[in-house]
């Protein structure tokens, strides 16, 4: 249970308050509804570039995380297909720079041509360090257009394509921070050794004053249901095949969305499930085998991905992880099987609570969903799943027609 | 209207709060390390032998020891285990480091009594059945394949094989050749020495309702035990060290070049710590360092560099850290250098002292702020013999350190000839 405070200022930033006295820190966590899926898509990767930016000075302040750091604090962000998130931690005397900084970059940003620069470089660098300097690196840059046609969730956040980082102007710099960068946009939280009051008092005196801006519509084109199977292989130097296998299912805020994340624990969470025990343990296909789902607002993938031991080909791994799914939808799982992927779900929202950030991160991404209060009703909605549930989400999702399947070959493995 | 361009005023906290762990021990001897605080059910176990690579007689002992005790035991099989466990919601690690290894289990406090009985049934009667090692053996050298793809991998473990050298406990690494000479016989027989309950601390963190004292002692407490003493398999001052400056591991196709560089230091117990601690934060440990400064924020080679103390229980040392655009690797190594320099020839502005101070003051307040967090904190301080003033004296030493103390501990410790390792290509 994470008790909250909630208010909306003047401008439309909605403001959550959880108090936790235990400790002398304070968290400030300030979430831009903005995502890569709001990216035009010949500008893609722009959402990250800025999230880059964001930390190259503002109108009033030239260094963002001097400031920070001389009262003690710290900070990071990250930026996903849905959402940018930016975060303090700091000793709970100093919260107002917490406010005076983040409200000063939501006023404005510097918009400094060298900083622009800088960034488009160190980009480029994350960009080759994660995608291409890795073995499989590039998996994921060639899965998303696969599974997905027409929805931006078709690029990663890094971007399709380092061009697009390289090739951004300072215009489309400033049009994207005045369109989404606006108090209207945003979610903050403030937790940890706080009062409401004195947050109340905080954000009326440093984000208030700051103007709404134009409300953001979006007209993100849903992706059409898949009708065949999808496939592509890749080559690479890396030491064995593997195989990537991407399902659509629903999103975030759907009615069934435990119900899929359960079943998709059952599958190939950790070592107890049926991936792991049947193609791992017993027949020994899989040096590594797991799946999981992307999470995201629109509606996501459930993807079941592996590393096959040698003298097994891709064919025959692939035919093996259908065996398995088609054994799902047939025999169900066990009422003890299913208790067994929520007693882990439930532990993992437990353990997900025990740092001040991640309750007030939590708190953020259930108001971006729509409702703060979905945090405390998670763990009603996941014990509430039955087995039938499951059994109907698994003849729909687990399907060869609905599945986009990336064989990625080694070129030196047999 | 608000004047932004004016900081609102700050404090530097002048205290902070560790909780403070309650060691006890078992009617056999076996010390029982409590931390009973929090707000969440839920609980770690965690028990620590003194077993790590420090320790192994033959590179490996210690990993597939740790990682074998969860394969089976005299009543249950691997996938017993596994799905007893995760059926309480329990999550287990088990690892092994360069001291110690241990066998952790994260888990909802209302299951304590379970996790209790299965966890000293797993610790007393775990069977090592061979097939389940073969099985673990190919997951293993499947995975060391794919890091041999990766620069960092090949830069870090270079690094360390050349500071140690290559048959020292703390210069070894997990290789394909040393899984092939793994076998059930000498895994179960290292584990029978080491990995077994009168060699190890029980420590529990998180929040329980119940007597959990009793409820480990009725289990825990019961057989007979006698301290041992485990000898380290070697008697090591380094053996062997790379006497070259420069290791090259060509990569042609890399687009990037991992850089590894440093030397080794001392523990956490010498009286120089503190202020190197302080140093490596200017230099490369944070957001705002001169190395991150530099050669990401100034010059874009990088998304990231980093400069770490790395602290084991005999021996300690400094590295730097980065993946760079490949062109600029050598160049990137020359600004190490002059930042190096600088930090031995100029004393650091009242203005960066200060920022870094609070910064480090603030960070560890942060560092402090949940239950398993004070208990790492504690184990830091037990395993290297010596008690709650090591923090007391830390935070004191924030305070207090000067610049003189800075470039004094850079003259005496930094130079210019660390050893040095590239992955990829200088040019």
């Amino acid at each position: 249970m994470i008790p909250f405070e909630h208010f909306i200022l003047k401008n439309g930033l909605e403001v959550y308050v959880h108090e936790d006295h235990s400790n002398s820190i304070a968290v400030l966590n300030l979430l831009y509804r903005v995502g890569s899926r709001d990216e035009d898509p010949d500008k893609t990767g722009f959402a990250h570039l800025f999230e880059h930016l964001m930390f190259g000075g503002s109108k009033h302040i030239p260094n963002y995380d001097l400031e920070l750091q001389r009262v003690g604090g710290e900070n990071n962000a990250f930026t996903s297909p849905d959402i940018t998130n930016y975060y303090i931690t700091l000793p709970s005397a100093n919260l107002e720079t917490a406010f005076w900084l983040e409200s000063d970059r939501m006023l404005s940003l510097s918009f400094d041509p060298q900083v622009l620069h800088i960034q488009q470089n160190v980009v480029v660098e994350e960009y080759k360090q994660r995608y291409l300097n890795q073995p499989y690196g590039d998996a994921w840059l060639r899965l998303r257009p696969l599974a997905y046609t027409v929805h931006p969730y078709r690029w990663p956040t890094i971007g399709k394509d380092i061009s697009h980082i390289e090739h951004a102007t300072m215009d489309d710099v400033k049009n994207f921070f005045y369109t989404y960068y606006i108090p209207n946009n945003a979610i903050l939280v403030v937790a940890g050794n706080v009062h409401t009051k004195q947050v109340v008092h905080l954000a009326e005196k440093w984000f208030e004053p700051i103007p709404p801006g134009r409300h953001v519509v979006r007209n993100i084109p849903a992706e059409p249901p898949q009708i065949h199977p999808r496939k592509q292989e890749a080559v690479g130097d890396v030491p064995a095949h593997a195989i990537f296998k991407a399902y659509h299912m629903c999103g975030r805020t759907h009615a069934r969305y435990n119900a899929t994340e359960l079943m998709c624990d059952l599958l190939g969470r950790g070592k107890s499930s049926r991936l792991y025990q049947s193609l791992v343990k017993e027949k020994k296909i899989f040096s590594s085998l797991h799946a999981y789902t992307t999470s995201s607002v629109d509606p996501g993938l459930l993807v079941i991905e592996g590393k096959l031991n040698k003298g097994y080909t891709l064919e025959q791994a692939d035919a093996e992880i259908q065996a398995l799914t088609q054994n799902l939808i047939k025999e169900g799982p066990s009422q003890k099987e299913l208790q067994r992927a929520k007693n882990q779900s439930i532990s993992t929202l437990e353990f997900g609570e025990v740092e001040i950030l991640e309750r007030a991160m939590a708190i953020a991404f259930a108001a971006n969903l729509g409702d703060a209060n979905l945090v405390n009703l998670e763990t009603n909605k996941i014990e509430s799943v039955n087995v039938d549930d499951i059994n109907s989400l698994s003849a729909e999702i687990l399907r060869e027609d609905n599945c986009s399947t990336l064989y990625y070959r080694s070129a030196t493995s047999t | 209207m608000i004047d932004r361009t004016i900081a609102p005023a700050y404090i530097v906290p002048d205290t902070y709060v560790l909780p403070k762990v309650n060691t006890l021990y078992l009617d056999n001897g076996i010390p029982l390390h409590l931390l009973l605080t929090g707000h969440q059910q839920v609980l770690r176990i965690e028990f620590i032998f003194r077993a790590g690579s420090w320790y192994e007689p033959q590179n490996g002992l210690s990993f597939f020891s740790a990682k074998m005790l969860a394969e089976g035991t005299t009543q249950y099989s691997s996938k017993d285990i596994q799905e007893l466990f995760s059926f309480y919601g329990a999550f287990i690690e088990l690892t092994s480091g360069h001291d110690n290894a241990s066998f952790t289990v994260y888990f909802l406090s209302k299951y304590l009594k379970e996790i209790l009985q299965l966890t000293h049934h797993i610790l007393t009667c775990a069977s090592f059945p061979d097939e389940e090692l073969q099985n673990l053996k190919t997951i293993h050298s499947e995975q060391i394949k794919v890091n041999l793809e990766k620069n960092a991998y090949l830069a870090s473990t270079a690094f360390r094989e050349g500071l140690f050298g290559k048959n020292h406990p703390y210069g070894t690494h997990l290789s394909l050749e040393a899984i092939e000479q793994i076998s059930s016989g000498n895994v179960s027989e290292y584990a029978r020495q080491f990995l077994c309950l009168r060699n190890g601390d029980i420590f529990i963190t998180g929040y329980c309702r119940e007597n959990v004292y009793e409820e480990v002692n009725k289990l825990f407490g019961k057989n007979s035990s006698s301290n041992i003493h485990p000898k380290p398999s070697v008697n090591a001052e380094s053996i062997h060290p790379d006497r070259s400056k420069r290791k090259l591991i060509l990569r042609e196709k890399s687009l990037q070049s991992s850089i590894r560089m440093g030397k080794q230091l001392f523990t956490i117990a010498h009286k120089d710590y503190f202020k190197m601690v302080f140093l490596n934060e200017i230099l490369g440990g944070y957001f705002g360092s001169r190395l991150m400064q530099n050669i990401r924020e100034d010059k874009g080679y990088t998304y990231g560099i980093h400069s770490s103390l790395q602290m084991m229980q005999h021996a300690g040392y400094m590295v730097i850290g980065t993946d760079v655009k490949r062109e600029y690797t050598l160049h990137t190594i020359e600004e190490i250098y002059k930042e190096i320099h600088r930090l031995k020839t100029e004393p650091v502005s009242d203005s960066e002292l200060q920022t870094v101070r609070n910064y480090m003051i603030g960070t560890f307040l942060s560092s402090l702020s949940t239950p398993f967090a004070a208990m790492d904190k504690f184990k830091t301080i037990y395993y290297n013999s010596l008690d709650y003033s090591f923090y007391d004296d830390y935070f004191k030493s924030l305070k207090q350190i000067t610049s003189e103390d800075l470039m004094d501990v850079a003259n005496r410790y930094l130079s210019d000839d660390f050893y040095e390792v590239i992955a990829g290509g200088e040019t």
